[in-house]
């Protein structure tokens, strides 16, 4: 077990919430996502984000529409489609319990050392 | 100056320096083995190959129109390594440790390398776990071959129970790197690979035949050829299995006789003698640890290349499907451990015969005497009858307090004399570490002999006795008569404990020419 797995494991936990939530504001095509996603610092490697946005398309939370661009090859732009929005919602409500949970646990035993 | 190659990727054109194409192929290839069998993995290289053409078209202005190695690097680095991709759990807490730091990597394994062999690839597949130079271990095989014999024993053994490393990941194991997610893709995809090549060989076999007569021929040819080759590839499969239960049922056969041995010394040594184990060691070993060395190492000796062959045989026929984990090296590990105990204990041994030394005493009988009288005095400890000559060893030792009493060796020699006078020559000897110790054994030996001037009789012990302490150690004793040509010898009852020839007690001799006369 060494910390920077488990730190990984933990960001890959949120990672989807995370574009989940970036979506529900706009539509937007990988690279926003991406950008956003490496400011937050969430992300290292943009290859990351491929396989889950493939992934939550194929469940039916996102949806894309091809759009021209003048600096390369057209660009996939996606959005959330109706699961999707009740899907973030669910876990909105998650995680905010898991974040009060989480509080509590680590502050109480804080005050126990 | 630069080769450059013409790359379509998501549809755009792009120049492309050989060098950097190959870095990219090699990339992408590594992409679609880590995301192959995954759902929707096609859609998933494609998006990535879209936003690398966005990329590289970033690169390019009306200055640069070329995308170089360090273009494809800084790509590669952005989008990451593929283990990075997929979200399964890496299976090693660091990815990548290419080189062989000589770390402990828990998943390493033993296996036989079939890239850098000399017989097998055992030594190098060995080399490879403990990460050294597969010189060394190339060199302590030579030579436990050389001196003791054993190696190459040991080498077979493990040529039969090592695996050999025959995939990606074995491979990779083997060199005590991860296994992780791409590269077990790779593995698999390479299988496929080879599967479809093999698949469309066989529709070309099919289209060839439709061809003309030379073609098919041709293919005809390599049909049978082939069919040649499975029937080899059965029969050796086939002559595995036997091989495998000749080593089962030689190694059964070797516990039997290791048994069957141990039982047939114990019986000789035991049944025979009125000495105990602890008895015997007493004189044999030089300590309890010392004893305890060279039984183990016996042991270890005789039951490991046992027991090898016996697992080797079971994976050979396939009793058992997996190797156990480092079972051949412990095995190995325990051989060498039984080749240095023995060593050890064996030169120990050995050091303790290092010297001999020998002693003499003489006599020489009066001028009148005419005749002698030879008597072997009775002792207390074995048959008076027993012939000496005809005994075991171990038949004719027995431990008397402090004392080591020996039946043998001690021989009585007749010989001619070189005057007219009777000569009785005693002579002791013994073994030591040093030339001072084999002295003192022979101080320390004590052999009971008499001479009588008046009746001119020799008594001699048919024993002698050293101290415990000194253990056997060579000790032995020669009597040598010499008897003028034309004098008269005779001899009392039990001549044969010391005597090599029977039919000499109670009898008279007359010394001839060439040898005893009888007389009476």
């Amino acid at each position: 077990m060494n910390v920077e797995n488990a730190k990984a494991q933990m960001r890959k936990g949120v990672l989807e919430f995370c574009i989940l939530s970036i979506l529900s504001e706009r539509e937007a095509y990988p690279s926003d996502i991406i950008d956003e996603l490496k400011e937050a610092r969430l992300i290292v490697v943009e290859g990351t984000l491929y396989p889950l946005l493939t992934r939550l398309k194929n469940a039916g939370l996102l949806s894309y529409r091809w759009e021209e661009s003048n600096s390369g090859p057209p660009r996939k732009y996606y959005k959330l489609t109706e699961i999707g929005k009740e899907f973030l919602i669910e876990l909105d409500k998650t995680w905010h319990e898991l974040q009060a949970a989480v509080k509590k646990t680590t502050s109480k035993n804080k005050d126990n050392e | 100056m630069n080769k450059t190659v013409t790359v379509n990727i998501s549809g755009y054109i792009f120049n492309i320096e050989e060098e950097a194409y190959n870095a990219l192929v090699i990339y992408l290839g590594k992409l679609k083995a880590a995301f192959h069998g995954m759902e929707g993995a096609d859609e998933i290289v494609a998006d990535i190959e879209s936003r690398i053409a966005e990329l590289f078209q970033k690169k390019l202005n009306e200055k640069k129109q070329v995308i170089t190695s360090s273009d494809v690097d800084e790509i590669v680095a952005i989008m990451g390594a593929p283990e990075d991709y997929t979200d399964e759990e890496p299976i090693m807490d660091e990815p990548n440790s290419d080189k062989e730091d000589g770390s402990r990597n828990p998943n390493r394994r033993v296996f036989r390398d079939p890239d850098d062999h000399v017989l097998g690839g055992v030594c190098s597949g060995i080399s490879h776990y403990f990460g050294i130079d597969p010189l060394w271990i190339r060199l302590a095989f030579v030579l436990t071959t050389i001196v003791f014999g054993t190696g190459i024993m040991a080498y077979i053994i493990l040529w039969i129970i090592i695996p050999e490393a025959s995939s990606t990941a074995e491979k990779i194991q083997m060199k005590g790197q991860d296994v992780n997610v791409e590269n077990i893709r790779r593995t698999v995809n390479e299988s496929a690979e080879k599967l479809k090549s093999k698949v469309s060989g066989i529709a070309d076999d099919i289209k060839s035949a439709q061809k003309p007569a030379a073609s098919s021929l041709k293919g005809f040819l390599e049909q049978i050829f082939g069919i040649f080759g499975d029937a080899i590839t059965i029969l050796g499969k086939v002559l595995l299995k036997i091989i495998g239960l000749v080593f089962i049922l030689g190694s059964f056969a070797m516990i039997i006789a290791f048994i069957a041995g141990f039982v047939a010394t114990d019986s000789l040594i035991f049944h025979s003698s009125a000495l105990s184990w602890f008895e015997l060691s007493e004189i044999i070993f030089m300590g309890k640890s010392h004893m305890t060395i060279c039984i183990i190492a016996v042991s270890i000796l005789f039951l490991v290349p046992i027991i090898g062959l016996f697992y080797g045989g079971l994976r050979i026929i396939g009793a058992l499907k997996t190797s156990v984990k480092g079972f051949g090296i412990s095995l190995f590990a325990l051989f060498i451990i039984g080749l240095i105990l023995a060593a050890i204990g064996g030169v120990q041994f050995g050091r303790e015969f290092r010297y001999d030394h020998e002693s003499s005493e003489r006599i020489v009988l009066p001028d009148d005497t005419d005749s002698i009288h030879i008597n072997i005095l009775d002792d207390n400890y074995f048959h008076n009858e027993i012939r000496g000559s005809h005994s075991e060893f171990f038949e004719l030792v027995k431990i008397d307090d402090d004392q080591i009493i020996l039946g043998q060796p001690i021989r009585l020699y007749l010989r001619t004399a070189p005057s007219d006078k009777f000569e009785v020559e005693v002579y002791k000897s013994a073994d030591g570490s040093t030339q001072h110790q084999a002295i003192e054994r022979i101080e320390r030996l004590d052999y009971q002999w008499a001479h009588d001037d008046s009746t001119s009789t020799i008594d001699l012990s048919p024993v002698f006795s050293v101290p415990t302490s000194d253990r056997y150690r060579g000790q032995e004793v020669e009597i040598v008569v010499r008897i003028p040509v034309g004098k008269v010898i005779s001899f009392g009852p039990n001549m044969e404990r010391i005597y090599s020839r029977s039919g000499r007690s109670n009898h008279v001799f007359r010394m001839g020419a060439e040898e005893l006369e009888i007389l009476n």
